[in-house]
């Protein structure tokens, strides 16, 4: 059984008097342990596909299921840690709080959430910083207390939304380094990205989404099999696509 | 259940720390500290002044709490997507609008009752200090925390339509103005609709009565909850009213957060 499932999933937005289809009859499959990369230049429709995963948005036709179970039902969100692109927090609460929210609300005991909170925060370098405001914390701070509000409950799948957005080298290279450990304990991640070195350095297959079309999904020596690299074949297979 | 109290202490907590609440607290303490000084303007009626002036304020800072710091919260969770942090764990929706509208109500219970004992305090000094003030031979002070209490229920029944206003809305100030007219029509509405069907001072046609009393059936009759006349003349309340009228506003809050959940459950949120 696979761990998230896109089957047939189509999905337009209303602009006026216009209908644009964002995405359009996309179907993946990621697998048990692998890091799954989702590639696309901006405006693809990588956001609206992780959106409709999660139940933020209603899908015009097809469905999602994440560990088998529909992924507009409560029990899938369970198995799931998620970081959106710019994470949004409730800005008066300390990182502490905010992270014991995150992590009572996703099941964990309260006689064990310290102690998570407190692993969390080392493994992010912001265990100093646990009892401020979190609307005092920089953008990169803020990106680590999303990955820390993602793992806090140790799901089974992280979903990541431009994980490295606004992350200088030191934070980008933590990232790299929490995404291969979770890894590396048999757990699935699953990220969108526009940025190359990162889905070469980290993903197992990939998938590339421009104008809510689905151009390419297999790993990632077959997509650079017949360029130079993975920006060439980026590029081509989004110019030959028409865009 | 669990769910709804964590993010009723969230929400709670966001409020409290909020710069905005410790605003329209300094800024009420200094009006109820004016009651003084206006309720000494008036030579005549300064019990029932004293009790408007109070009772004003403390309707004024409960308006604002819900304008600025309720509709603000919801605003900010839905247009900046902080709900996308809360639904994306296993949260129903119906849990996040019972969690957002418990913390808020918590909210507006701990300014009521931080507000309502100032009422209470500067009544008390008013009638110490400000000379020739005599209060009505069945005043009560009892009654002020009935009053206090129905000036509150009021409010939930306000809150819960700007809660409803915000979640259909796109913009925070179309909520704060159609909060406000549900506001000014539910303390209107009633008065105008006996001065028309009365036929004394005005002539009006059926048809303009037919409608208003169509839209009192759908707006809340919110001076049914005020009490400051009974209160400051030290006239009987009848338990009875009190009761029905109790009923009448948790039925309507509960009614709305109803609709609140059968539109959010239906919305695209990211």
């Amino acid at each position: 059984m696979s761990e998230i499932v896109f089957d047939h999933v189509t999905k337009s937005f209303k602009y006026g008097l216009k209908q644009q289809t964002v995405l359009q009859d996309l179907c993946l499959e990621i697998e048990k342990g692998e890091i799954f990369g989702f590639l696309g230049p901006n405006g693809a429709g990588k956001s609206t596909a992780i959106n409709v995963a999660l139940d933020f948005i209603r899908p015009d036709e097809g469905r999602v299921f994440i560990k088998g179970l529909p992924g507009n039902s409560v029990g899938s969100r369970g198995h799931v840690g998620y970081m959106p692109e710019h994470p949004q927090f409730y800005e008066q609460l300390s990182a502490r709080e905010l992270l014991c929210f995150g992590g009572l609300v996703s099941g964990i005991n309260r006689s064990e959430i310290n102690e998570h909170i407190e692993i969390i925060l080392e493994k992010l370098e912001l265990l100093p910083f646990m009892n401020r405001p979190v609307r005092t914390f920089s953008k990169g701070m803020k990106q680590r207390i999303g990955m820390g509000l993602a793992m806090i409950h140790d799901p089974d799948i992280l979903i990541l939304d431009e994980p490295m957005s606004g992350l200088d080298p030191l934070g980008r290279r933590l990232v790299t380094r929490l995404i291969l450990d979770f890894k590396e304990r048999g757990k699935t991640v699953f990220f969108s990205s526009h940025i190359l070195n990162d889905v070469e350095t980290l993903c197992d297959r990939i998938a590339i989404l421009d104008k809510g079309k689905r151009l390419f999904y297999g790993n990632i020596e077959e997509f650079c099999r017949d360029s130079g690299s993975m920006e060439e074949a980026f590029v081509e297979r989004i110019t030959n696509s028409g865009h | 259940m669990h769910n709804i109290w964590l993010l009723t202490k969230v929400t709670f907590k966001q409020g409290i720390k909020s710069r905005i609440l410790a605003g329209i607290a300094f800024l009420s303490a200094l009006l109820f500290a004016s009651n003084i000084a206006i309720t000494n303007l008036f030579a005549i009626e300064m019990g029932k002044v004293m009790v408007d002036i109070g009772f004003s304020v403390l309707s004024l800072a409960g308006l604002s709490i819900i304008f600025f710091l309720g509709i603000g919260l919801v605003s900010h969770d839905i247009h900046n997507r902080t709900v996308c942090m809360v639904i994306s764990r296993p949260f129903t929706r119906w849990q996040y609008i019972l969690g957002k509208y418990g913390g808020l109500t918590l909210i507006l219970l701990t300014a009521t009752v931080i507000l309502g004992a100032l009422a209470i305090l500067s009544f008390f000094v008013c009638s110490l200090l400000v000379p020739g003030l005599e209060l009505p031979r069945d005043f009560s002070w009892p009654a002020i925390l009935v009053t206090i209490s129905f000036n509150f229920l009021s409010l939930l029944v306000v809150m819960s339509f700007a809660f409803f206003f915000t979640i259909i809305s796109s913009s925070i100030y179309l909520a704060m103005l159609f909060t406000f007219c549900t506001y000014f029509i539910g303390h209107c509405l009633e008065t105008i609709v006996k001065i028309l069907q009365g036929g004394h001072f005005v002539d009006a046609s059926p048809s303009l009565v037919f409608f208003l009393k169509t839209i009192s059936w759908i707006f809340p009759n919110l001076s049914a909850f005020d009490l400051k006349a009974s209160m400051a003349y030290g006239l009987p309340l009848d338990p009875v009213y009190l009761g029905w009228t109790a009923v009448y506003g948790c039925s309507y809050s509960v009614l709305m957060m109803i609709f609140t959940f059968i539109v959010f459950r239906r919305r695209d949120i990211c």
